[in-house]
């Protein structure tokens, strides 16, 4: 007697149209709005000289970012959240204030490092973000050994982290994957397909541009959706957390995308992309999308976006003061904190 | 007192620590059901479970990150590396991730991860088998590096280290696994991180080691007590923080040292040592200090060849000779 197939890395049943309500969508509006303003102001301080080293954009990412974060727990014993340098959303939907992330950028006392670390290398205990040593899949084998302590300690905390798609051609992606799968932690892994790795377009970094299909070959189950409808995402992600609370295991999503601009503010990307390709993805833009449903999907009224554009658009500024305002950590402080008693020879 | 050997001094240390705190737990290739390759984790996966005696896949980069993770959440893991050989393709995670999160978190978080792992050369494992690289990691700030040399020391400093709030590479020594010693009764019994030892007094020269090359100073101390030479051997344990007053205390007495390590010298242990004996002891040297080290060539198999590349007694005890004759004591 053959034993029957068993079904072990399937795709997902669609989950059944989610209700978001106009509320929802609205706090995701803001989330997007919040920031994109967020980061166009920090690349015009960069373009200014403000501000140190070079300036990563996540435009056109926003929906990735609010939504992936957005269906979370925040806070200290809320779930582990661990975004790439495309997020910066995550990181305010998740709970850092938007002047701590000028500050940060700033290199001042009241970024999150404490000037110890720069750009998106954000961590934050009282948030659950891990510091970020690397975005390059270092992250995914962290994440699941937090996923692990909750699996281990019985709490319905979940993990997440996300990552590009040059990621996926590193060691840890896989032997991180493999070992969730294998641990059957609580962990949702989220890929960012935006096409991109540097100047290192998809079709030159794997020959599987379905990033999901690379779950599906450890075992978990995994999906891919619009990664520039942020309803989309905010669904998908929702569903995978509630599958990982109910203690099934790893979940893998694929949020297809379009990097619109250069790796960084220095890199000359007119060189290496090709313009109709930003030009098409540019129609998609998810915050266009998003204003398009909500006006013509859900008729909310003009003004009120407005509003929230307005309010968003007097925090950055206000959050802009705060940091510029703030000071620098004193140097004695680069010879503190290395190890837990303040005494130990670094 | 009782006598046992270095791997059952471990295995206690670990059986202790798992039953005195839930959050400790072990995780490693091939720990659990098989007891890990040199049997350390004996009886552990069978007493404590599944759970907390955590078989991986063949993924070190993979679950030394994940024992990263689960520090940072609280929890104590205590990871097995097969050989500190395989380490290599964990350094991004052990060097840019545990040495680092700390100081990057502003303090805030901290990685109470032991990595324990054995090194050394002797058993004819041949060049990638056979290497102690504990010197490089040494080297970077915010991972304590320690390695014991006698009995007591593995289960005490063992238990000091997981219940440390930071990052510990615990490096064993593949040699000492079969070398016996007295162990104290007391179960209460730890030593701290960062203390050095002098394990046999003398008055004409300082000779420095850690892990199994102890051993080794000690029988060169022997052999040239017969000749009324008494050398001074101090054990370093840890090498970050490291006790480099215990040294200059001693080779203030001494006015000689001696540094000898299984690693390769340059940029070694004893390259670090010198340095500091220099700054601390410059008025009372009698001699430059000296250092042995590991052949700096890749460790070869042939039983005479590996003999010729290691840091022998023989070696040890004609670098001792030959720094006591130039400053004129024959």
């Amino acid at each position: 007697m053959s034993t029957p197939a068993r079904n072990i890395s399937a795709v997902p049943e669609p989950a059944p149209a989610p209700r978001i309500s106009d509320e929802e969508a609205l706090n995701l509006y803001y989330w997007m709005v919040l920031t994109r303003a967020t980061e166009e102001r920090a690349l015009n301080l960069y373009r200014q000289g403000k501000l140190p080293g070079s300036y990563y954009t996540g435009r056109g990412q926003e929906a990735i970012s609010v939504g992936m974060a957005a269906p979370l727990r925040r806070g200290a014993d809320g779930d582990w959240l661990s975004p790439w340098i495309r997020d910066l959303g995550s990181y305010l939907v998740h709970g850092v204030p938007v002047w701590r992330m000028f500050a940060q950028f700033m290199g001042k006392a009241g970024s999150t490092t404490r000037g110890k670390d720069g750009n998106l290398h954000i961590g934050g205990y009282e948030w659950n973000i891990p510091c970020q040593v690397s975005h390059m899949a270092d992250m995914i084998p962290l994440t699941v050994g937090a996923a692990l302590a909750y699996k281990q300690r019985g709490e319905d905390r979940v993990a997440v982290t996300s990552f590009g798609d040059g990621a996926t051609s590193r060691g840890d992606f896989h032997e991180g994957l493999n070992i969730a799968a294998v641990l059957e932690v609580p962990a949702v892994f989220v890929a960012e397909n935006n096409r991109w790795a540097y100047t290192t377009p998809i079709s030159k970094q794997t020959k599987v541009t379905d990033l999901y299909k690379k779950a599906l070959g450890y075992g978990i189950p995994a999906i891919e959706v619009d990664g520039n409808d942020v309803l989309a995402v905010y669904s998908a992600m929702s569903e995978a957390v509630a599958h990982c609370r109910a203690g099934r295991g790893p979940r893998f999503i694929e949020c297809k995308t379009y990097r619109m601009a250069g790796h960084a503010a220095h890199d000359k990307y007119e060189s290496y992309m090709p313009m109709e390709l930003l030009a098409e993805w540019s129609d998609k833009d998810p915050l266009k999308r998003l204003e398009q449903a909500l006006r013509e999907e859900r008729t909310i009224d003009e003004a009120k976006l407005e509003g929230i554009r307005t309010k968003v658009k007097d925090e950055v500024h206000e959050a802009v003061e705060r940091a510029d305002d703030d000071g620098f950590a004193d140097p004695s402080e680069a010879h503190l904190g290395v190890f837990a008693e303040a005494d130990t020879d670094a | 007192m009782a006598d046992l050997t270095y791997r059952e001094a471990l295995r206690r240390a670990l059986d202790d620590e798992l039953a005195r705190d839930p959050d400790v737990f072990l995780m490693g290739e091939e720990i659990g059901r098989f007891e890990g390759s040199y049997k350390v984790t004996a009886g552990l996966w069978q007493k404590y479970g599944p759970e907390r005696v955590r078989e991986t896949p063949i993924s070190e980069e993979g679950f030394v990150g994940a024992g990263i993770g689960a520090a940072m959440m609280g929890l104590r893991p205590v990871v097995e590396i097969m050989t500190i050989n395989f380490i290599l393709v964990a350094m991004d995670q052990v060097i840019n991730h545990a040495a680092k999160i700390r100081y990057m978190f502003g303090g805030a978080v901290g990685v109470p991860m032991v990595i324990r792992t054995p090194g050394g050369a002797g058993a004819q494992l041949t060049a990638q088998h056979s290497q102690s690289l504990e010197a490089w990691f040494a080297g970077c700030p915010g991972i304590k590096v320690v390695a014991p040399a006698s009995v007591a020391d593995a289960y005490g400093m063992l238990k000091t280290a997981i219940r440390d709030d930071d990052p510990v590479l615990f490096c064993e020594n593949l040699v000492m696994y079969n070398v016996t010693g007295t162990m104290p009764d007391d179960p209460d019994y730890t030593v701290p991180l960062g203390r050095a030892a002098v394990v046999r007094e003398g008055s004409d020269l300082t000779l420095v080691a850690h892990s199994y090359t102890v051993q080794r100073a000690l029988r060169v101390a022997d052999t040239m007590s017969r000749d009324g030479i008494e050398i001074e051997v101090v054990d370093l344990r840890s090498l970050r923080p490291l006790d480099a007053e215990t040294v200059a205390e001693s080779v203030r007495k001494t006015s000689r040292a001696l540094i000898a390590e299984e690693g390769w010298s340059t940029y070694g242990v004893g390259a670090e040592l010198a340095a500091r004996i220099h700054r601390l002891c410059f008025d009372d040297l009698d001699a430059p200090v000296e250092r042995v080290g590991g052949a700096e060539v890749p460790m070869p198999y042939s039983k005479p060849l590996e003999l010729a590349a290691l840091p022998l007694e023989s070696k040890i005890e004609a670098a001792a000779r030959g720094l006591l004759a130039e400053s004129g004591i024959a």
